[in-house]
């Protein structure tokens, strides 16, 4: 072989160089094969796999946004009806205390209505026992005096 | 900047972003959760309340319905003593008119006790 060198410069075709063999360069593809697609450099597949969770927990946290927004809307409202209905409780709950004083004004009035009456219908039973019972002697006296009595 | 250290700063990227994503999940997670609490704890204070706003509307109509009753009685009552008064004064009357030696006033009294206290 250095003898074929020395002739010409080249190696001999075929045979194998210490450098090892020549580089041929990429591979043309051969007619009617699928194309090979180039070996993806290494860290391809993690960039991939972190643009997929990032696209998912954007629309988990879109989510979770929307939905916190929603509760506090719906607690919000849950909290003003309350604040309504604790308002409509007081006014309730003032109402029954006026009616309760003025029951228990009616009921003492009443009572001294009652007690009026009473004294009146004793006087008045004492006028008629006198004067329409045909009382003679004794028992005229004491319906007098009972009149005198009861309607002094 | 070689392509190896533009994608090791995508991915530097990449994983920050994640990381916000997911803090930002969690926290508004967990505030969707208390306040899903808060108003479960705020709608059982309202239930609470709409059953003490309709006692109270109970006690209110039994109250406003009794207070009628009381005044239904007053006017009875004071019908009734209006027309024992009738009877009632003039006996009255007559006491102090014979206490006062009064022939005329006893006069007088008497025929109204005859006119207003019959049976």
């Amino acid at each position: 072989m250095t003898e074929m060198m020395r002739h010409n410069g080249f190696h001999p075709v075929g045979e194998p160089t210490r450098a090892g063999p020549i580089p041929l360069g990429p591979m043309a593809p051969m007619p009617g094969s699928m194309p090979v697609p180039p070996p993806r450099p290494p860290g391809a597949r993690a960039t991939v796999v972190l643009s997929v969770l990032v696209a998912l927990l954007f629309v988990a946290a879109i989510g979770s946004v929307v939905l916190y927004v929603s509760a506090r809307g719906d607690h919000d409202a849950a909290v003003s009806r309350l604040a309504e209905r604790k308002g409509a409780l007081a006014a309730v709950n003032q109402k029954v205390v006026s009616t309760d004083a003025a029951l228990r004004a009616a009921a003492q009035r009443n009572s001294g209505l009652a007690t009026e009456k009473t004294d009146l219908t004793t006087c008045v039973d004492a006028v008629q026992h006198y004067l329409w019972d045909g009382l003679t002697g004794d028992e005229r006296t004491a319906a007098v005096d009972l009149l005198f009595t009861v309607c002094g | 900047m070689t392509e190896q250290q533009h994608r090791r700063r995508t991915m530097v990227l990449l994983a920050v972003v994640l990381g916000v994503l997911v803090a930002i999940t969690g926290v508004f997670g967990s505030l969707y959760v208390v306040a899903r609490g808060d108003t479960g704890q705020v709608r059982e204070q309202q239930s609470a309340t709409e059953d003490r706003v309709a006692d109270a509307d109970l006690r209110l109509a039994t109250n406003t319905s009794t207070l009628d009753d009381r005044d239904q009685e007053r006017e009875e009552l004071e019908n009734d003593i209006t027309k024992l008064h009738a009877c009632a004064d003039p006996a009255a009357a007559s006491i102090v008119a014979v206490n006062a030696g009064d022939d005329v006033a006893l006069g007088n009294a008497v025929d109204l006790m005859l006119d207003n206290c019959g049976r």
